[in-house]
C-alpha cells in the first residue's frame, strides 16, 4: 500500500514538473508556427529569467516588480534574437544558419549570466508558497508549490489555446505559419506576426523559468540547455506544433522521468528521456499528435 | 593572387613545409611544442566535423561525445592494460566507428533542429555517463596516470618518448589523415556526401543512398574524433569530465564553420585560430565563452564559407589533377564511348515492353492525382506525356521513380516489381530522371556535378578510393572521359570549372539532363526539361535527346512545348484530371477531341 503511494506521488510530481516541460515545448511551438525555427537559445532564455529574477529580488523589488521586469527584458531579447539570428538566415537553403545563429545567442546569455552571476548553482526563493506547504490529498500529500505550477502552466496553456482559436491575432499566426507571402498579400503584417510570435515564446520561457527554479531550489548558468533538450523531447513526443501534444508529450516525459528517478536511478532520468528522443524521432518521427510532412517536389 | 596561390601548393612548396613542420620543434621551447600538439588535435576535430557537417550536411552539436569516448577508450586501455598507445589509438578509432555507426541508426533518419537536438542531448549523455560511471571512468574526479610524454611516462617501442617525438606522432597522424581525407573527398563517395547535403531527393535520383552516405560520414567523423581523444588523452596525462562539456563540443563546431565547412584547408585554418589566439591574447581567455558564443551568432551572417571563403580557398572534389600527373602513360581500354559494347547491344530497340505501369492510382489525401493509369514503354522508344497543369504528368514521372509511394497498382521495370522502392535502389536499376527545376549541386562545379551522375556505375571500395589505388584512378579517369566526351556534346566545355550555381538557368537544365544521360539510364524520364529554354538551348537538348535514342534508350518526356515534344516523340499520352483521355501516335492525337476539348475547350451549343 505504501509503495502504491510512492508511485502516486512520482506521478503527481511527475505531472507537475511535465507541466513546465510542456511550457517549454509550446515555446518551441510558437515560433516553429510562424517561421518553422525552433529557438536554440529557448533554455538559456529560461535560465537568464531566472537569474534576472533572483537579481531583481536581491535588489529589494517585491516579486511582482520582478516579475515584470523580467518578462519586459526577455521579451526584448527576444525581439533582438528574431532579427540578428532568424530574420537573416531563415530564408537559406540549409538550417544550419539559424540553428548556429540562435544557439550562438542562447550560449552569449549562459556566459553572460556566468560572468555576472558566476558559474555556481543560486538559491532560488520558494514563490508564494513555502517549499514545505503540503495539502493531502487521496491520501498523498501534494507539495503546494507543485500544484501552483501545475495550476500555472496549464492555465497558460488554456489562454493560448483560446488566444489562437478564437482571437484575430492567433487567425493571423496560423495564417502566417501556413504561407508568410500569401498572409502578407492578404493584409497580414508577416513581419510583426513573427516578430509577435518570438515575444510570446520569450515570454513562455520566463513564466517557464519562474515556475521551474523554485522546484530546482536552485539556478545554475548551465542548467537551461539540459532543461532545453527536455522540452525539445516532450515537443518532439507529442509531436512538433501540436498544442495538446506539447501538453500530453511533457507530462508523459515528466512522469517517465520521475517513475524511473524514484525505482531505477536519478542519474538515470535523463538518459531515460533521451532514450525517448531517439526511439521517437526512429519510430514515430511525426509524434503522438503531428502531422506527417509530406515531401514536395 | 593566382599566381600566389600557385605557389602555395605546388607539390615542391608543400615537402618544404612539411620538413620544416617536421624539424620546427628542435628549434621551439616546450610549452611552443604544446600548442603545436594541440594544433594537430584540434586538426583532427576540425576535419572530423567538416566530413559530418561540412560535406555530408549533417549538424552536431554533440562532437565532443566522440572525442570523450576516444579519450577513455585509449586512457583506460593504456592503464588498466599497459598497451601501448600505437594500439589505443586504433582501438579508439575502431571503437569510435561502431559509435559513429550506432547513432546514425537513429541519427540519419531526421533532419536539421531535429538532428541539432539529438546531439545536442547525445553530447549531454555522454557527459553524463562520463560523470556517473566513476568505477571506469574516475566520475568527477577524472583519470590521472595516463602515460604522457610531458611526465616522461610514455614509450614508443621501450624508448621513452619526449615531447618532440610525441610532436612527431601527432604530425605523421594528422598527415596521413589529410591524404586520406583528401583521397576521399575527391572520390566518389565524397562527392556523394555533398550531393546528400545540397539535396537528398536529387541525390537519390542518381542511385545514391542518403541513409548509407550519412552512416558512412558518421563512422568515418566518429573515428577520426576518436583518434583525437586518444592523442589528447595521453597529452594531458589526465582527463575529466569537464574536458568534454558542451563548451568542447561547439569549439570544435566553430573550428569547422569560421575556417570554413567543405574545404580541406579551412578547417586547419580554423583550428589554428582557436589554437593560438586564445594562447595569446590572454583577455580572449577571460571572456572565451562570450567570444565563441558571438563568433556562432555573425559568422553565418558575415563570412558564410569562414576563412576558406575569405581566402577563396576551393577544394577539388575530383581526381583529374592527380590523374593527369601520374598515370597518362597507361593506355586505356574501352575508353572514348558512353555507352560500353554490352550496353549497346542490350538496349537494341525490341518490342517487348521495359516498363509496365499497371492500372496505377495516386491519392493525395482525399484528392486523387492519378486515376488508373496504364502504360507500356519499350527500348528505344520516345513517349510523350502531355495534358493541362494539374493533370498528373508529374506526379506519374515521382510514382515511377519511387519518389512518391503508389496508393493502388503496380509497377514492373525489366520484368522486376519496383512499385514503392526507394528512389535510390529504382535508380540503382537505371531509371534516371530529371527534375522541374534543376537540382543539380550549386556548390559543385559543371564537371563535378557530371560525374555526380556516373555515381551508380563507380564500383571501387572505401580503401581503394583513400589509398588512391590505380585501379580507382583508373575508374575516376573512365568517368572523367565520358564527362568530357558530354561536355563536348553538350557546348559545356568552357564552363566545366565553373560552379553549377552560377550558371544561368538554361545551361543549369543542360547540366542536369547531360548529368542524368551520364548515369547511363535504361530509362530516362524528362520532366519539362525545355521549360525556360532559348531556341538555341531548345536545339541543342533536342539534339541531346535525339543522342539517347540513339542508343536505344527510352525515354518519357514531359512537356508544354508542343513543336518540340511532336518532333522528338514515338507515342504520345495525354492526361486530364489524372486520367488518360488519348494514346497512340501524335497525328491521332491531333484529331481527337478529347484532347481538343482539354486544350481549347468547346462551345457548348444548346
Amino acid at each position: 500500500m505504501i509503495d502504491f503511494q510512492f508511485m502516486l506521488e512520482l506521478i503527481f510530481m511527475g505531472i507537475c514538473v511535465g507541466s513546465v516541460y510542456s511550457l517549454i515545448a509550446h515555446g518551441f511551438n510558437i515560433t516553429f508556427w510562424t517561421t518553422k525555427v525552433v529557438n536554440f537559445a529557448h533554455g538559456p532564455f529560461l535560465m537568464f529569467c531566472s537569474m534576472l529574477i533572483l537579481m531583481f529580488l536581491s535588489i529589494g523589488f517585491p516579486w511582482i516588480v520582478a516579475i515584470l521586469l523580467e518578462m519586459f527584458s526577455i521579451s526584448i531579447i527576444g525581439v533582438i534574437l528574431e532579427r540578428v539570428s532568424v530574420r537573416p538566415l531563415v530564408k537559406s537553403p540549409t538550417s544550419m544558419g539559424w540553428i548556429v545563429a540562435t544557439l550562438g545567442v542562447g550560449l552569449f546569455l549562459q556566459a553572460l549570466a556566468t560572468k555576472i552571476w558566476g558559474a555556481q548553482a543560486l538559491a532560488f526563493p520558494a514563490f508564494i508558497f513555502e517549499s514545505t506547504d503540503y495539502v493531502p490529498i487521496l491520501g498523498i500529500s501534494m507539495s503546494l508549490q507543485y500544484l501552483l505550477v501545475l495550476g500555472t502552466g496549464l492555465g497558460i496553456m488554456l489562454i493560448m489555446e483560446l488566444v489562437m482559436k478564437k482571437t484575430i491575432w492567433g487567425k493571423a499566426m496560423k495564417a502566417v505559419s501556413f504561407d508568410p507571402d500569401l498572409a502578407s498579400v492578404m493584409g497580414i503584417k508577416s513581419k510583426s506576426v513573427v516578430t509577435i510570435s518570438f515575444i510570446l515564446s520569450a515570454l513562455l520561457a520566463g513564466v517557464a523559468g519562474l515556475l521551474i527554479a523554485p522546484i530546482y531550489g536552485n539556478v545554475a548558468p548551465d542548467f537551461g540547455m539540459n532543461i532545453m533538450v527536455l522540452g525539445f523531447v516532450a515537443a518532439v513526443l507529442g509531436g512538433m506544433g501540436s498544442s495538446k501534444g506539447a501538453l500530453i508529450g511533457g507530462m508523459t516525459l515528466g512522469v517517465i522521468e520521475k517513475l524511473v528517478g524514484g525505482y531505477i536511478s536519478t542519474s538515470a532520468e535523463h538518459g531515460v528521456a533521451f532514450a525517448i528522443l531517439i526511439l521517437i524521432l526512429a519510430i514515430k518521427p511525426e509524434g503522438l499528435f503531428g502531422i506527417k510532412a509530406v515531401q514536395k517536389v | 593572387m593566382n599566381m600566389f596561390k600557385e605557389r602555395l601548393f605546388h607539390p615542391i612548396s608543400k615537402i618544404s613545409f612539411i620538413i620544416l613542420l617536421f624539424i620546427a620543434p628542435l628549434f621551439f621551447s616546450d610549452s611552443n611544442i604544446q600548442l603545436f600538439i594541440f594544433w594537430g588535435i584540434n586538426i583532427l576535430l576540425a576535419q572530423s566535423i567538416n566530413l559530418l557537417s561540412g560535406f555530408s550536411g549533417q549538424i552536431s552539436l554533440g562532437h565532443a561525445a566522440f572525442y570523450a569516448i576516444g579519450a577513455y577508450t585509449s586512457a583506460t586501455l593504456m592503464i588498466h592494460f599497459g598497451l601501448s598507445i600505437f594500439i589505443t589509438i586504433v582501438i579508439a578509432a575502431i571503437f569510435n566507428a561502431f559509435v559513429g555507426f550506432l547513432l546514425s541508426i537513429p541519427a540519419r533518419r531526421v533532419k536539421e533542429f531535429y538532428l541539432a537536438m539529438m546531439t545536442l542531448g547525445f553530447g549531454f549523455i555522454i557527459q553524463e555517463i562520463v560523470k556517473e560511471w566513476s568505477s571506469v571512468t574516475g566520475g568527477v574526479m577524472g583519470l590521472s596516470g595516463i602515460p604522457s610524454a610531458k611526465l616522461g611516462t610514455l614509450n614508443f617501442f621501450g624508448i621513452q618518448a619526449n615531447m618532440v617525438m610525441y610532436y612527431w606522432l601527432v604530425l605523421v597522424i594528422v598527415i596521413v589523415t589529410m591524404w586520406l581525407l583528401k583521397n576521399f573527398v575527391q572520390s566518389y563517395m565524397g562527392r556523394s556526401f555533398l550531393a546528400v547535403h545540397r539535396s537528398e531527393l536529387s541525390a537519390e535520383s542518381l542511385g545514391i543512398s542518403p541513409g548509407s552516405a550519412k552512416q558512412l560520414a558518421y563512422t568515418l567523423s566518429a573515428s577520426i574524433a576518436g583518434i583525437a581523444g586518444a592523442l589528447y588523452a595521453s597529452q594531458m596525462a589526465y582527463i575529466g569530465s569537464n574536458s568534454f562539456d558542451m563548451m568542447q563540443s561547439i569549439g570544435i563546431l566553430i573550428m569547422g564553420i569560421l575556417g570554413g565547412f567543405g574545404t580541406l584547408i579551412g578547417p586547419i585554418l580554423g583550428a589554428a585560430f582557436l589554437t593560438f589566439v586564445p594562447n595569446k591574447l590572454q583577455f580572449i581567455q577571460d571572456f572565451q565563452l562570450m567570444i565563441y558564443s558571438l563568433l556562432l551568432v555573425i559568422s553565418f551572417l558575415f563570412i558564410p564559407n569562414g576563412f576558406a571563403g575569405l581566402l577563396k580557398i576551393r577544394t577539388s572534389l575530383e581526381k583529374g589533377n592527380r590523374i593527369n600527373k601520374s598515370i597518362k602513360a597507361i593506355p586505356l581500354k574501352n575508353d572514348g564511348k558512353l555507352l560500353n559494347e554490352k550496353q549497346s547491344s542490350f538496349l537494341k530497340k525490341s518490342f517487348s515492353p521495359i516498363l509496365n505501369v499497371k492500372e496505377v492510382v495516386k491519392d493525395f489525401g482525399g484528392l486523387r492525382a492519378l486515376n488508373d493509369v496504364t502504360i507500356s514503354l519499350s527500348k528505344g522508344q520516345i513517349l510523350g506525356l502531355i495534358g493541362p497543369n494539374g493533370s498528373g504528368k508529374s506526379t506519374l514521372v515521382n510514382l515511377i521513380s519511387g519518389v512518391y509511394p503508389v496508393s493502388k497498382g503496380e509497377i514492373h521495370f525489366n520484368g522486376k516489381d519496383i512499385t514503392n522502392m526507394a528512389t535510390h535502389s529504382i535508380a540503382r536499376y537505371g531509371i534516371i530522371r530529371t527534375f522541374q527545376d534543376p537540382h543539380n549541386v550549386p556548390t559543385m562545379t559543371v564537371k563535378e556535378n557530371l560525374l555526380l551522375g556516373t555515381h551508380r556505375l563507380f564500383k571501387s571500395s572505401l580503401l581503394a578510393c583513400t589509398l588512391n589505388a590505380n585501379h580507382s584512378l583508373r575508374e575516376e579517369e573512365q568517368m572523367l572521359t565520358r564527362v568530357t566526351e558530354i561536355m563536348e556534346l553538350c557546348d559545356l566545355t568552357d564552363y566545366a570549372d565553373e560552379l553549377a550555381g552560377n550558371l544561368p538557368y538554361g545551361m543549369q537544365r543542360m547540366v542536369e539532363v547531360a548529368r542524368a544521360i551520364l548515369a547511363e539510364p535504361q530509362l530516362l524520364l524528362l520532366d519539362e526539361p525545355a521549360a525556360g529554354l532559348s531556341e538555341g538551348e531548345l536545339e541543342e537538348l533536342n539534339r541531346l535527346i535525339r543522342y539517347v535514342k540513339n542508343q536505344g534508350i527510352p525515354v518519357i518526356l514531359i512537356d508544354h512545348h508542343m513543336d518540340f515534344v511532336t518532333g522528338l516523340v514515338d507515342e504520345i499520352l495525354v492526361l486530364e484530371s489524372g486520367g488518360v483521355i488519348y494514346s497512340g501516335s501524335v497525328e491521332g492525337m491531333q484529331k481527337d477531341h478529347h484532347v481538343i476539348r482539354a486544350y481549347l475547350g468547346v462551345e457548348h451549343h444548346a
